[in-house]
């Protein structure tokens, strides 16, 4: 374990030492995080937020760390957009990005945002200038090269949005092959005064793949975020996302789905801070497992105490499609202000055995069935995301995810 | 068509039929009426294949194949249709995929090409003009929301669209209002025809009003205890179920 780290130190002195043009304060950010990562490493379940995934494969696999990256393929540049790579950018808005890039993404506390943070080379950063709205959704797909074996990618996705403007945006993760890799995304997210951003991301990785996103959102007041997240890809996925509250009368939506069937463990860990008043959140977040697999969600909703007029509502479904998947979940709400009005539930359930006789009694066999009615239990958490032709492909997604899930 | 001999049925251990005949012919309406427990929900759902209900004797006859063997999907591809007393809700499913996909099933069975979206609207909404029901219905999720009225019309829409052999409506007139029995009733005798038979459940005659059976049947304790024409409702309805005991 001693070598693998040590090995993470040795890849991180290399790069740096190639990385003689980047400007001094982004150099000390990734000495700073390179720190942060080797004293923590990756987390054990004796860490309380991890507790119910374990990493032992990420600790015992030697990655390949040359700083390779995924292929990046972006769509949607629509009239207004700018989109461009990290040295594009570092050139085009050196002051925005020293202000902003990686500020609130919590490199100093979550190891995975550190190791993003010191290996990245390349990413994409969207800039919306005040008061554009896109007419199209930018589009984002990382594709992890089938090549060497093996390989860390460290996609980072950076959204700086003016004051009112609006877009959609897509980050999709997928592979060309079924290899061991590692991805290990950030995406950071900051939101001036009104805009509004409604957001996709879709993980259709490679089953022997591993995936830790850290989402970070930061909402000025007034602004509004909406948020997908639909995961079918992956051995092991955990799907972190923290949003700041920041500004009085934001408006949070965090919906999730999540489908896995064999050995895929997928863990979705969302923190909403209500840091201002008359904020609002909304999570619904589901999980149709089948085979062997493991679903998590902890979803923590903080409303300090400046934060009155909070209105939270937190709900997580699950339905279990064979005797071995498990779930946990686990909400929670830490409430210091006293005027609000939050609530949460968890459940956990089987298809309906009335449904499925329903169905058979109309000539429809019992996979078809529970394929039917398992769709229909996702369909409101897609209805109330996404539209258009996005909204289709997702729902082509989830059709081919299902058909394997009733195999 | 249908041959049931000497038919009984427990649930968790309970016996609720015990030792019902019945034969019904093509084309025949038959009513069962009988008080409340007296088992007629049990034959219903027993005949549809419920997994809940177990048959310890007895055997049923659909067309010459042994219907209990069959699965409960396979008894609806080759014709025989329940309109549930409590339709199911399937939340998130919408009603014009699940009907369509139950059509495409057992077209299917029979051999046939399956419709795709615009042919099975267009054929959908001549069916729909049986049972009196506008677009919106196909929107909607499943039975989810619908009132009790909207329920059992499209259970009797799915009957138009599934054009089952033997159609066995179980309560069907229960908890609708005397304009939604019309409907459903007119519903039911459009879909009348020589080649098609009818198993009517019911506790009451009034349904009876508008759907004259050509035989009827009393279940009392798991068993039929009297068998005769139409008329026998009417003597049901003044006398009360008690009539028949004494």
């Amino acid at each position: 374990m001693k070598a693998t780290m040590d090995q993470y130190q040795k890849a991180f002195k290399n790069l740096q030492a190639g990385r003689k043009t980047e400007p001094e304060w982004l150099r000390n950010l990734r000495e700073k995080a390179a720190v942060v990562f080797a004293e923590q490493g990756f987390p054990t379940v004796r860490d309380e937020v991890w507790r119910y995934t374990d990493l032992t494969p990420l600790r015992e696999i030697s990655f390949e760390i040359s700083g390779a990256q995924s292929e990046v393929q972006v769509e949607g540049l629509s009239a207004g957009v700018q989109v461009l790579s990290m040295t594009e950018a570092l050139k085009a808005f050196p002051e925005v990005l020293e202000k902003h890039f990686g500020q609130n993404s919590g490199y100093d506390k979550d190891p995975f945002v550190a190791l993003n943070t010191a290996f990245l080379n390349g990413g994409v950063f969207v800039r919306i200038p005040d008061g554009v709205v896109l007419k199209e959704p930018v589009r984002i797909t990382y594709v992890a090269e089938s090549g060497p074996e093996r390989s860390l990618v460290n996609p980072r996705t950076f959204v700086l949005m003016g004051k009112g403007s609006r877009a959609a945006l897509v980050e999709i993760y997928k592979a060309s092959g079924e290899s061991s890799y590692f991805t290990n995304s950030v995406s950071e997210f900051i939101l001036g005064e009104g805009a509004a951003l409604e957001h996709a991301k879709v993980q259709q990785e490679g089953l022997g793949a591993f995936h830790v996103a850290s989402n970070r959102v930061v909402q000025a007041r007034g602004s509004r975020f909406l948020s997908l997240s639909v995961s079918v890809g992956s051995r092991l996925m955990r799907h972190g996302c923290r949003v700041e509250l920041a500004g009085e009368e934001t408006e949070c939506t965090l919906n999730g789905l999540s489908l896995t069937e064999k050995d895929q463990h997928h863990d979705y860990q969302t923190f909403i801070d209500h840091a201002k008043p008359s904020g609002k959140s909304r999570q619904l977040f589901k999980g149709l497992l089948a085979g062997n697999s493991r679903g998590v969600f902890t979803g923590k909703v903080l409303v300090r105490k400046d934060a009155q007029h909070t209105d939270a509502a937190q709900t997580n479904k699950n339905i279990l499609l064979s005797d071995e998947a498990k779930v946990d979940a686990r909400p929670q709400l830490e409430i210091l202000a006293d005027d609000v009005k939050c609530s949460h539930g968890a459940a956990v359930g089987q298809l309906a055995e009335d449904a499925i006789f329903y169905l058979k009694s109309r000539g429809i066999d019992e996979a078809k069935a529970g394929r039917m009615l398992a769709q229909g239990f996702a369909q409101d958490v897609i209805d109330v995301s996404v539209t258009g032709p996005l909204k289709e492909e997702i729902l082509r997604i989830l059709n081919d995810k299902l058909e394997k899930l009733f195999d | 068509m249908l041959e049931i001999k000497n038919l009984h049925v427990s649930v968790e251990g309970v016996e609720i039929l015990k030792g019902i005949d019945l034969s019904i012919h093509a084309g025949e309406v038959h009513a069962i009426m009988g008080p409340n427990g007296s088992g007629k929900s049990t034959l219903t759902r027993v005949l549809a294949g419920h997994p809940a209900y177990g048959v310890t004797q007895g055997s049923v006859v659909y067309e010459g194949k042994d219907l209990l063997a069959l699965p409960i999907e396979e008894r609806a591809r080759q014709g025989v249709f329940l309109a549930f007393q409590y339709p199911i809700d399937i939340p998130g499913v919408n009603n014009a995929y699940f009907l369509k996909a139950a059509v495409n099933e057992i077209r299917k069975a029979k051999g046939f090409e399956e419709l795709d979206a615009m042919e099975f609207l267009e054929f959908l909404k001549d069916k729909m003009k049986i049972v009196e029901m506008d677009q919106s219905f196909l929107s909607r999720p499943v039975n989810e929301g619908f009132s009790g009225g909207e329920k059992k019309r499209n259970e009797i829409l799915q009957m138009a669209v599934l054009a089952p052999k033997l159609a066995i409506l179980d309560e069907t007139d229960s908890g609708l209002d005397i304009d939604a029995l019309r409907v459903v009733s007119e519903g039911v005798n459009r879909l009348r025809s020589p080649e098609r038979s009818i198993l009517l459940v019911t506790h009451y005659q009034r349904i009876l009003n508008y759907i004259t059976p050509d035989h009827i049947h009393v279940l009392m304790g798991g068993k039929i205890v009297m068998s005769g024409g139409k008329d026998l409702a009417f003597k049901l309805e003044e006398k009360g179920y008690e009539w028949v005991k004494g």
